[in-house]
């Protein structure tokens, strides 16, 4: 690509204008013409539309991207047990391992967030259903950002929760939500919850949208 | 003598149509023969037509900042005789412009584009300035987004020339926005003394 102003080019652009001469003596092709003016001031205007075909969706992470499913994991030392001095997690993928990050954006309007859990409504138990249970009230759950805010979780599930929109049927917020261990009780040794569902330690977060 | 002149202007005109093929293909700026005073302005399709760009972001990257390519039809990027007798790319927009006046080089022609609307769907809108364009082929357009200005300028001029470059717009898509079917309309404009 290049403009015309070396002497070659000069001589070919006269060429080229004789031949635009030469086509211009021919019958104008008028369907074919842009819009043209003649008389000064001169201003011609053309137009160009633009359509956006903007689809409805919802999108929802908690934690690592991808397929993968964290576990957060709290270990309560022997001397600490049931003195309510509250245990961080370990595993999240954000604030050191003790937190998630979450991400909710949508464009259809309000969204919900509701938590459920494998537990069946009885809280989290380990491989001997006779050790017992610890319930959901004993993991408390923050958040960095009052608009994202995190449910509370309990053994029927939880409190729903509702991002708040950031305009009209928007919602796009990130935040970090903070997992610990309240260690108010003194459950029997054991590993409470962990990867197999039926022991109650699995939490789903459903985002809902209109 | 009568046959020798002909027989050098037919090499002459040859020569010339040789030439213009290669204009065609690769010059953006052309000079053209002075003339009775005019200008001329395509954007997209001849004929009369107004061209549609259409922008389909996807779901999973909505509002990601993912650029979102335009597509278009063949006839919004076809070939424009005499000089520019290349299509533009697959999906560009020609944009071509000529200046003329009786004597070169002594008035200046200034193309701009009104983006100062929105596209909208009901009572939801989008501004142009979440959009711009990649200058595919040529280089009197610099690749740019608009402004959002009623009078963004785009290129200058002096007569006798054509400017012709080809367009492929394009979604900014970093913000979200409620689903719809958004549509609007850009204006340029083409003037000189």
């Amino acid at each position: 690509m290049k403009t015309l102003t070396h002497p070659n080019a000069v001589r070919a652009a006269a060429l080229t204008a004789l031949v635009a001469a030469t086509l211009c003596a021919m019958p104008p092709a008028r369907a074919e013409q842009p819009a043209t003016d003649t008389v000064a001031p001169f201003s011609v205007n053309a137009r160009l539309n633009f359509t956006l075909n903007y689809p409805a969706f919802l999108r929802f992470r908690v934690g690592t991207t991808g397929a993968t499913v964290d576990l957060i994991t709290f270990t309560v030392p022997a001397a600490s047990v049931g003195n309510s001095v509250p245990i961080s997690g370990t595993g999240g993928d954000a604030g050191g391992g003790t937190a998630v990050n979450i991400e909710v954006a949508g464009n259809n309007g309000q969204v919900t967030i509701t938590p459920s859990n494998s537990s069946g409504g009885l809280g989290l138990r380990t491989a001997t259903l006779s050790d017992g249970r610890i319930s959901y009230d004993q993991i408390q759950t923050t958040t960095n950002l009052a608009q994202l805010p995190a449910p509370v979780l309990t053994d029927a599930g939880g409190t729903p929760v509702q991002p708040t929109l950031n305009t009209a049927m928007v919602t796009q917020r990130i935040a970090v939500w903070t997992y610990s261990y309240l260690n108010q009780t003194i459950p029997s040794a054991g590993i409470y919850g962990g990867t197999a569902a039926a022991r109650g330690g699995r939490v789903t977060y459903t985002a809902t949208m209109p | 003598m009568t046959d020798s002149r002909s027989r050098f202007t037919l090499r002459l005109m040859a020569a010339a149509a040789l030439l213009g093929l290669t204009a065609s293909a690769h010059a953006v700026t052309v000079v053209i023969g002075g003339g009775a005073a005019e200008i001329a302005l395509r954007v997209g399709a001849t004929a009369g037509t107004i061209s549609t760009v259409t922008f389909a972001p996807a779901a999973a990257t909505a509002g990601t900042g993912a650029l979102v390519l335009g597509t278009t039809n063949a006839a919004a990027g076809s070939a424009q005789a005499p000089n520019f007798g290349t299509a533009c790319a697959a999906n560009n927009v020609r944009i071509w412009a000529r200046a003329r006046a009786p004597v070169a080089a002594t008035r200046t022609a200034t193309l701009q584009v009104n983006s100062s609307g929105n596209l909208t769907s009901g009572g939801n809108s989008i501004p142009f300035t979440d959009f711009g364009w990649v200058t595919s082929a040529g280089t009197e357009i610099a690749s740019a987004n608009f402004s959002g200005s009623a009078t963004q300028t785009l290129m200058t001029f002096q007569n006798s020339n054509e400017v012709s470059v080809c367009l492929r717009f394009q979604f900014l898509n970093t913000t979200i926005y409620p689903s719809g079917a958004y549509t609007g309309q850009l204006t340029f404009n083409l003037a000189m003394p």
